[in-house]
C-alpha cells in the first residue's frame, strides 16, 4: 500500500465517522405500563374484485413494543421452544359485509382471528360496500364505504440483474402494467415469493432412538440406531407472504400506463434464490385515501434520513363505532381491483457460472459423545465432553450425517462412531415445508 | 546600604537586650506641649531623646501622665500614635521611631557564615518579620508626586505577613466619592463601593497601588504596611479621548438602549469557540445565548423563544437569506472571513424589519480595506474559506470577496470504497461586496451572494438546494439632522430533487421561491429628545411551489406544475425614540403591515365547519393575472421603553406584535432542506405573534462584567402544522393538509458576561416553555385532543457556558458547554399486526422526552509570532468537539424492519471529534 492511499485511509476513516458515522443505535424498549382498558381492536381486510373466499383478520394491539423475537434461529434451541411473539387475535366476532346493491355476505371464523366469507365471491366495480362487525364484547364497529376504484392488468413480470441504491447487486424484480377502467391512480403491490430449499448436509438415515431413560444408573438406558429416513426432508418450499408496504402513484396522470416499476430486489447473496425461485406478484388498484394511509403507515415505520424524521402521529382505521362512541381502531379495511402474475427463475439464468449464495446457517460437522453421564447420579464429576447425541436427539437438534470420519471432525474431544450436523443443514423442514406447491413449475 | 551599617554600628554600642527602666518619674504637671514634654522627661529622667520635632505634630498628651516608669509613661503617650521608642540603657538614650521597631536582633542573614542551630532557633522563634526599617525614600520621591504613605504602627506583639487597608476614595474637584474606583496591588484588585470605601488586603512592607477608573486620571502610590491602616485617596478626573468615550457608550448599550432581547455576535469573536470540524459558525454561537435553541444537533433552523423556525427573519446584506446553513444545518452558509457580525433581536425588533413572528437575525458583512489587499483563509478538516479585501480607490471604494468550500466529497470519491460511494456531499458559497463612499454624505454598498448543497444519501437521488440573493445599499444624508438609507434586494431559493433509479421512474423536481425588496427609510433627529424612524417598503413574492419532470426516454413520471403562487407584501412605519428624561428612554413605534395574494391562480373555498378535503370542496374560484385574491394586514406595535434606575442598571420592558404571511410546509419534526415556503392565501391565513417583556440589565466593573435577568411571554395564532402523514410537497390543495392553531410561550432568561481580560465568556441559562395548540372541529383537525402539547424544541433549562482564557498573547484555550433538557418526542402506545408485519401505534404528540443534552468542547489556539516582517500571520486552532463523548440522542424513533418493530435512537456525534484548522490573514 502506498503511502498516499494511506493517508487516504486515514482520512476517510475520519471523515466516514464523522459525516457518516452519525450513528443509530438500537434502544432497549420495555413493555408499556399496565392499561385496563382492552387493547384497540385491529381489522385488517383487502377485499378484492376477485372471486375467491375474501378474508379478515382481526386482532387486539399490543403493549409490548419489543416484538423481535421469533426470527433468530438458534441451533441449540429446540424449534418451536423459543422465545415468540403472539398476536392477540379477535375470536368469536361476526362479520358480515353489506354492498349498497343489497348484497350481504356472511364470514365465518376459520381458525383464530381469521374471518373467510362463506361461500367465494368478488366485489363488483361500482357497487359500494361496508363491513360490520360484532365483537365477542358485543360492541359494533361499521366501516366507511368503500369501492373497488378501477381495474388495471398486470401486463407483465419480468427480473433482470440489477444493483440497488446501496450499490448492492442482484436481481430486480419489474412490473407493467396498463389500466382498464376505473381511476386508477393509487396502487400498492403484494407478493408471495417461493423458493425451493436443498438441504447442504442431508443424509439418507437418520438416527432413531427408542427407550430413552436419562436418569437410568449407574448410566442412561437408551436404543439408538441409525435407520433410513421415512420423512422426505431434502428438498423443500418455503412460501412467505411480503411484509412492506409497496406503492406506486400516477396521479396526474391518470390512465398512465406503468412500466418497469420494481416491486422486488434481492441481493446476489441472499440464500432464497439459490435454487429456484418464484415469485407471486398481485397489483392492487385501491382507492386515494387507501394509498394514503399505508404511505402514512410506511412513512411513520422506516427513517429515511437519520437528519429528519417525519412528524409521526396516530393513524386510525375507516372503522368506528355504531353507536358512535369515541374508540380507535386500528388497521384499515380497503376494497381494490387485482391483477396478478407469476414468475420463476434460478440463480444460473442470471449469474451463470456464478458462485451459489451461502447457506445461512453454520453448517458444522461435530462428533460428540453418543451418550452421558446420569442425570440421577449422585456424584456428577465434571463432564468435559459436549452435550451428548441422544440428549440432542431426543431434543431434535441435530442430524444424522455419517459415520465416524477423522477427515471431517478432526478435533473432536469426545468422539464417537457417528458425525451429526445441525438439524437445519440435514432436514429442510425447518425451513419450508416438503410438500412440492400446485404452482410449481420446474 | 548605608543606614543599615549605622544601624549595625549602633547595635554594637547598645545593649543586646531590651532592658525597662525602673526609675520612678514623678510628673508634677501638665504639659500642653509635647516637645516640652519631652523636654521636662528629658530633664527628669536623665535619658536623652532623639526624635524629630515633626512626628509631635498632633501628638495628644493625656490630662495626667501618672507617675511611673519611663517605659509606662512611654506606653501610655504614645499608644494611639504611630510612635514607637527604644531606649539604651547604657548610654541613657531614647529614640522615638516612626512606624517602626528597632531591630534588637541582627537579620538573619547579617552573619553570611551563621550558625545553623542558631539560624533554625530564629526561624522558631520568628514567624513574621517586622516590615524594613530604612526605606531609600530620596530613590522614590524623584519619580512620584505623592510621598511614601506609611501606614500603621508595627506591633512586635502582632506581626502579620499582611495587612488590611482601608480608605476612602473622593474627587478632587467636588469631593464627592468615587465609585467603581480599581484599586490594584499586584494580583490584589479592590473595587470602591458608592461611598467610594474599599479595603484591600496587602503583604506586610512596601506596595505600589494603582488605581484606575472611566474618567478618573490613573494614579499609582507606594504604600509601606507596618500594620493595619487607612488611606484615602484623592484624585483627578481625567478628559477622556473621543474614542474611548465611544467604546465605552457601546460597552453599556445592553444597560443604556431601550430595546432589549437584542444580541450581537461578531465573527472575529466567535473564532476561538470550539465547534464541530473547527468550523467557525455564528448561528451555533448564537444557540448559546438565552432564548435561542434548536431541536438538535444537526437540526436547521433557530427556534427564538419558544417561536418556529419558519419565524426567524435571516437578512444578509438587507437581503432575505431562506436557509443560512450548509449540510443539514452542521455549518454555517457564511464566510466566516467576510462576516463582520450578526445582531439578533429576540424581542421588538427595529422598525424597518417584519414579517416574522419570533426574531431578526440581520447578518452584515465586513466593508473592504481600501488601504492595501488583505486576506484572510483558513484549511479545516472539510472545508477550505478564503476571503480578499481589495482596494480599488485608495479611501474611497473596496471589494470584499468571500469563498468556501468543502472537500470532503473529493476525499470519497478518492476512495474506491464501496459503501461509501453512493453517499456524497458537497457545498460552497461565495459572496463578493462592493463598497463605494462617495463623501461624508453619500455612501453606497452592493452585494451578491451564492451557496449552493449537493447530497446524495442512496445513489439514485441527488438532492440540492441553493440561496441566490443580491442587494444594493445607498445611505445618504439629507440634511443635518436627517439620513436616507435606500434599499433594493433580491433572493431565491430553490431546491432539487434528481432521481435516477434502475426502473421506468426517474424524475426531477425543482421547488423556487423569489423575493425582491424595495424599501427606504429615513432618520430624523428632531431635537435632543426625539429621533424618528420612518418610512416604507414593498416585497413582491414569486413561487413555483412544485414541478417535476420525467427524466430519461422510458419514464412514466407524469410532468406536474403547481401554478405559481405570488404575492404582494408592504410596509409603512415611523417610530420615535423618545428620550423623556436622563433616565427615562421610550422607543414608539407602528408599522402598518399589509399582504396580498395576487393572481392568477384558482382557490378552493370549502363547506363551513367541515375538515378541508376534497369532498369539502364548494367552490373553485378562478383569479385573473394581478387581481388580488385575499388582503390580510393591521398595525404592529413596537413599543420599547427603558428606565436607568443607575447609571449601569436599568429596567427595560417592551411589547410588541407582528403578521407574518410566509410559512414553511414541513412534516418532519426538525427542518429538513426540502420544506417549502408557503404563501398566505385564501384558506391559509397570516401568522400572528404578540410579545411582552420585562428584563433588569446591571453592569458591573467598569463594564467587564453585564448582567441581565429578562423574561418573556409570548403568544403566537395561526400557526401551522399539518395533518399526520400530511403530504405537502406537489400537492396542489395544500390547505387541506394544513391545521393552524396557536402557541404560547414564556421564559426567563439569565446572561452574566464577562467582556474583557485573559479570561472572558459567557454563562447563559433560560428556563422556558414552548407549547401548541390545535383544535379543529373535526378529530384529523385535532392534535393531542385540542389540548396544548410540548412542542419539538420545547427545552425547559438550558443552560451555556463559554469561556476563554489566555495565556500569552499566542496561546489560549477555549470551552464550550452547554446542557439541555432532552426534546419532546412522539411515542408509540403499543404495536399491532397489519399486512403481516408489526406496527407501531402512536397516539399523544410529544408525550415523551429523550434523554437529556450535554456537550463540552474544548480548543486550543495557537496564534502563529508576532513577527513583522511575514508573509502570513497565521493562527492554528485545535479543536475537539463532545470531549466527553456523550452519545446525545437526537431522535428516538420506530421502524419496522423486516415485519418487526425496533426502537432507535440517532445521534449525530456521539463521539470526540477533533479538528485542527489552520488559519492565515495577510
Amino acid at each position: 500500500m502506498n503511502f498516499t492511499k494511506i493517508i487516504y485511509r486515514i482520512i476517510l476513516g475520519w471523515v466516514t465517522l464523522v459525516l457518516l458515522g452519525a450513528c443509530v443505535d438500537e434502544l432497549e424498549i420495555e413493555t408499556l405500563g399496565n392499561d385496563d382498558e382492552a387493547p384497540p381492536l385491529v381489522i385488517e381486510a383487502v377485499l378484492s374484485d376477485e372471486v375467491i373466499n375474501q378474508k379478515v383478520y382481526l386482532s387486539r394491539s399490543s403493549q409490548r413494543l419489543d416484538l423481535e423475537t421469533d426470527t433468530v434461529y438458534n441451533p441449540n434451541i429446540p424449534l418451536g421452544r423459543g422465545p415468540r411473539d403472539a398476536v392477540e387475535t379477535e375470536s368469536g366476532a361476526l362479520v358480515r359485509l353489506f354492498g349498497d346493491d343489497g348484497t350481504e355476505y356472511a364470514f365465518f371464523e376459520s381458525e383464530a382471528g381469521l374471518y373467510q366469507s362463506d361461500q367465494p365471491f368478488a366485489l363488483e366495480l361500482g357497487t359500494s360496500y361496508t363491513l360490520e362487525i360484532v365483537t365477542r364484547n358485543g360492541n359494533e364497529y361499521a366501516s366507511d364505504p368503500i369501492a373497488v376504484p378501477g381495474k388495471s392488468t398486470l401486463t407483465n413480470l419480468y427480473a433482470e440483474r440489477a444493483t440497488n441504491e446501496n450499490g448492492e447487486e442482484g436481481i430486480a424484480i419489474y412490473v407493467d402494467s396498463e389500466p382498464q377502467e376505473g381511476d386508477t391512480q393509487f396502487y400498492r403491490y403484494a407478493y408471495e415469493e417461493t423458493y425451493k430449499i436443498v438441504s447442504p448436509l442431508w443424509s439418507a438415515n437418520e438416527f432413531r432412538l427408542t427407550d430413552y431413560d436419562p436418569c437410568a444408573l449407574p448410566s442412561p438406558t437408551y436404543n439408538l440406531s441409525v435407520v433410513p429416513k421415512e420423512v422426505e426432508n431434502r428438498v423443500c418450499y418455503n412460501t412467505v407472504a411480503s411484509n412492506s408496504i409497496l406503492q406506486l402513484s400516477t396521479a396526474g396522470n391518470p390512465g398512465g400506463n406503468i412500466s418497469k416499476h420494481r416491486v422486488r430486489f434481492i441481493g446476489k447473496d441472499n440464500f432464497i434464490i439459490s435454487e429456484r425461485y418464484s415469485i407471486l406478484v398481485q397489483q392492487q388498484v385501491q382507492s386515494a385515501d387507501a394509498f394514503s394511509f399505508y404511505s402514512n403507515l410506511n412513512n411513520f415505520s422506516q427513517s429515511e434520513n437519520i437528519f429528519s424524521q417525519v412528524q409521526p402521529g396516530a393513524i386510525y382505521a375507516n372503522v368506528f363505532r355504531k353507536d358512535g362512541a369515541n374508540e380507535n381502531v386500528l388497521g384499515y379495511v380497503s376494497a381494490v381491483g387485482v391483477s396478478d402474475q407469476r414468475l420463476f427463475f434460478n440463480f444460473e439464468d442470471f449469474f451463470p457460472g456464478e458462485e451459489l449464495p451461502e447457506f445461512p446457517f453454520n453448517c458444522v460437522y461435530q462428533s460428540p459423545p453418543e451418550s452421558h453421564p446420569s442425570y440421577c447420579s449422585q456424584n456428577p464429576g465434571p463432564n468435559p465432553c459436549p452435550l451428548s447425541i441422544i440428549e440432542r436427539v431426543d431434543l431434535g437438534t441435530i442430524s444424522y450425517f455419517s459415520t465416524y470420519d477423522e477427515a471431517l471432525v478432526p478435533f473432536a474431544s469426545c468422539p464417537s462412531d457417528y458425525v451429526v450436523v445441525p438439524r437445519i443443514c440435514g432436514d429442510c423442514t425447518l425451513l419450508g415445508s416438503n410438500v412440492e406447491p400446485d404452482f410449481w413449475v420446474e | 546600604m548605608r543606614p543599615r551599617i549605622k544601624m549595625s554600628s549602633l547595635f554594637k554600642k547598645g545593649s543586646w537586650f531590651a532592658i525597662f527602666l525602673m526609675v520612678q518619674l514623678m510628673f508634677s504637671q501638665n504639659t500642653a506641649n509635647p516637645n516640652g514634654f519631652f523636654q521636662e522627661l528629658q530633664q527628669k529622667s536623665g535619658y536623652t531623646f532623639f526624635y524629630l520635632e515633626e512626628w509631635m505634630d498632633g501628638l495628644a498628651l493625656p490630662e495626667n501622665i501618672p507617675d511611673a516608669s519611663l517605659s509606662e509613661i512611654l506606653d501610655t503617650v504614645l499608644s494611639d500614635t504611630s510612635l514607637n521608642y527604644y531606649i539604651l540603657e547604657e548610654e541613657k538614650r531614647v529614640f522615638l521611631l516612626q512606624n517602626t521597631i528597632i531591630y534588637d536582633e541582627l537579620p538573619l542573614s547579617f552573619y553570611q557564615q551563621s550558625d545553623t542551630i542558631l539560624q533554625s532557633q530564629t526561624a522558631e522563634t520568628r514567624g513574621n518579620l517586622p516590615p524594613p526599617t530604612f526605606f531609600q525614600d530620596e530613590v522614590v520621591q524623584r519619580k512620584r508626586q505623592l510621598p511614601v504613605a506609611r501606614v500603621g504602627r508595627a506591633d512586635e506583639q502582632d506581626l502579620r505577613s499582611s495587612y488590611r487597608l482601608s480608605g476612602r476614595v473622593y474627587n478632587a474637584e467636588n469631593g464627592t466619592p468615587i465609585p467603581d474606583l480599581a484599586i490594584r496591588s499586584g494580583g490584589r484588585v479592590a473595587v470602591t463601593d458608592e461611598r467610594g470605601a474599599y479595603e484591600l488586603e496587602l503583604p506586610a512592607g512596601y506596595n505600589l497601588i494603582a488605581t484606575s477608573a472611566m474618567g478618573i486620571q490613573d494614579s499609582e502610590r507606594e504604600v509601606i504596611m507596618y500594620n493595619d491602616g487607612t488611606l484615602d485617596f484623592v484624585l483627578q478626573e481625567s478628559l477622556e479621548q473621543l474614542e474611548e468615550v465611544v467604546v465605552e457608550a457601546d460597552a453599556v448599550s445592553n444597560v443604556e438602549d431601550a430595546i432589549s432581547g437584542s444580541e450581537e455576535i461578531s465573527s472575529e469573536d466567535a473564532k476561538d469557540i470550539p465547534l464541530v470540524l473547527g468550523e467557525r459558525n455564528i448561528l451555533e454561537v448564537a444557540k448559546a445565548l438565552p432564548g435561542i435553541s434548536s431541536a438538535g444537533e444537526g437540526a436547521t433552523g433557530l427556534n427564538v423563544r419558544g417561536g418556529k423556525t419558519d419565524q426567524n427573519l435571516v437578512l444578509l446584506d438587507d437581503a432575505v437569506l431562506y436557509n443560512p446553513t450548509h449540510f443539514f444545518g452542521i455549518f454555517q452558509a457564511l464566510n466566516p472571513f467576510t462576516t463582520e457580525k450578526v445582531n439578533i433581536y429576540k424581542g421588538a425588533a427595529p422598525m424597518e424589519f417584519g414579517g416574522r413572528l419570533s426574531s431578526v437575525l440581520d447578518i452584515e458583512t465586513k466593508n473592504g480595506n481600501t488601504e492595501k489587499i488583505s486576506g484572510e483563509g483558513s484549511i479545516g478538516p472539510v472545508t477550505g474559506n478564503l476571503a480578499l479585501e481589495i482596494p480599488l480607490k485608495k479611501d474611497v471604494s473596496s471589494l470584499v470577496i468571500g469563498g468556501r468550500g468543502v472537500y470532503a466529497d473529493w476525499i470519497l470519491r478518492s476512495l474506491d470504497e464501496e459503501s461509501l460511494s453512493n453517499s456524497e456531499a458537497s457545498f460552497f458559497d461565495g459572496i463578493i461586496k462592493y463598497h463605494h463612499k462617495f463623501n461624508e454624505n453619500s455612501e453606497i454598498r452592493g452585494t451578491a451572494y451564492y451557496s449552493r448543497d449537493n447530497f446524495s444519501i442512496t445513489s439514485d437521488s441527488l438532492y440540492n438546494y441553493s440561496n441566490r440573493l443580491g442587494s444594493l445599499r445607498w445611505a445618504h444624508k439629507l440634511n443635518q439632522n436627517t439620513t436616507g438609507v435606500l434599499t433594493g434586494s433580491f433572493s431565491s431559493y430553490n431546491f432539487g430533487i434528481d432521481y435516477e433509479g434502475e426502473g421506468n421512474g426517474n424524475f426531477e423536481l425543482d421547488y423556487t421561491i423569489n423575493e425582491s425588496e424595495l424599501r427606504y427609510k429615513l432618520n430624523t433627529r428632531l431635537n435632543n429628545a426625539h429621533t424618528l424612524d420612518y418610512g416604507l417598503s414593498a416585497k413582491f413574492y414569486s413561487s413555483l411551489p412544485g414541478d417535476v419532470r420525467p427524466t430519461g426516454e422510458n419514464s412514466n413520471i407524469a410532468p406536474v406544475s403547481i401554478d405559481r403562487e405570488q404575492a404582494l407584501e408592504g410596509a409603512l412605519f415611523i417610530g420615535d425614540e423618545f428620550r423623556a428624561s436622563d433616565r427615562l428612554l421610550f422607543n414608539v413605534g407602528v408599522r402598518y403591515a399589509f399582504y396580498a395574494a395576487l393572481g392568477e391562480g384558482t382557490q378552493n373555498t370549502y363547506q363551513d365547519g367541515a375538515p378541508r378535503n376534497r369532498s369539502t370542496v364548494q367552490d373553485t374560484i378562478s383569479y385573473g393575472s394581478g387581481e388580488f385574491i385575499e388582503t390580510y394586514g393591521g398595525p404592529e406595535a413596537r413599543f420599547s421603553a427603558r428606565y436607568l434606575i443607575t447609571d449601569d442598571f436599568s429596567v427595560k420592558t417592551s411589547f410588541n406584535n407582528s403578521y407574518q404571511f410566509i410559512h414553511t410546509l414541513s412534516n418532519n419534526t426538525t427542518v429538513s432542506p426540502i420544506d417549502t415556503w408557503k404563501l398566505s392565501d385564501l384558506n391559509i391565513a397570516p401568522q400572528r405573534g404578540f410579545q411582552a417583556t420585562l428584563g433588569f440589565f446591571k453592569n458591573f466593573n467598569d463594564n467587564m462584567y453585564e448582567l441581565s435577568l429578562e423574561g418573556y411571554y409570548k403568544r403566537m395564532e395561526d400557526v401551522l402544522d399539518f395533518k399526520t402523514g400530511a403530504d405537502l410537497l406537489l400537492n396542489e390543495n395544500v390547505e387541506t393538509e394544513v391545521l393552524q392553531g396557536q402557541g404560547k410561550a414564556y421564559g426567563v432568561e439569565f446572561l452574566l458576561r464577562k467582556n474583557r481580560g485573559d479570561f472572558n465568556g459567557w454563562l447563559s441559562y433560560t428556563y422556558s416553555r414552548s407549547k401548541y395548540r390545535f383544535d379543529g372541529s373535526t378529530p384529523e383537525e385535532r392534535i393531542n385532543d385540542g389540548e396544548f402539547f410540548p412542542s419539538n424544541f420545547d427545552k425547559p433549562h438550558d443552560l451555556s457556558v463559554i469561556a476563554n482564557y489566555k495565556f500569552t498573547r499566542r496561546y489560549s484555550v477555549s470551552m464550550n458547554f452547554a446542557y439541555q433538557t432532552g426534546r419532546p418526542v412522539t411515542y408509540p402506545v403499543g404495536t399491532f399486526r397489519f399486512n403481516n408485519a408489526d406496527f407501531v401505534a402512536f397516539s399523544d404528540r410529544n408525550a415523551f422526552r429523550i434523554p437529556d443534552y450535554y456537550r463540552l468542547d474544548l480548543g486550543i489556539n495557537i496564534e502563529g509570532n508576532h513577527k513583522k516582517n511575514k508573509l502570513a500571520h497565521s493562527f492554528i486552532t485545535i479543536q475537539v468537539y463532545n470531549v466527553l463523548g456523550r452519545n446525545n440522542p437526537y431522535s428516538v424513533f420506530f421502524v419496522t424492519d423486516n415485519g418487526e418493530v425496533k426502537a432507535l435512537q440517532s445521534s449525530i456525534f456521539a463521539m470526540p471529534i477533533p479538528s485542527i484548522t489552520y488559519n492565515f490573514k495577510f
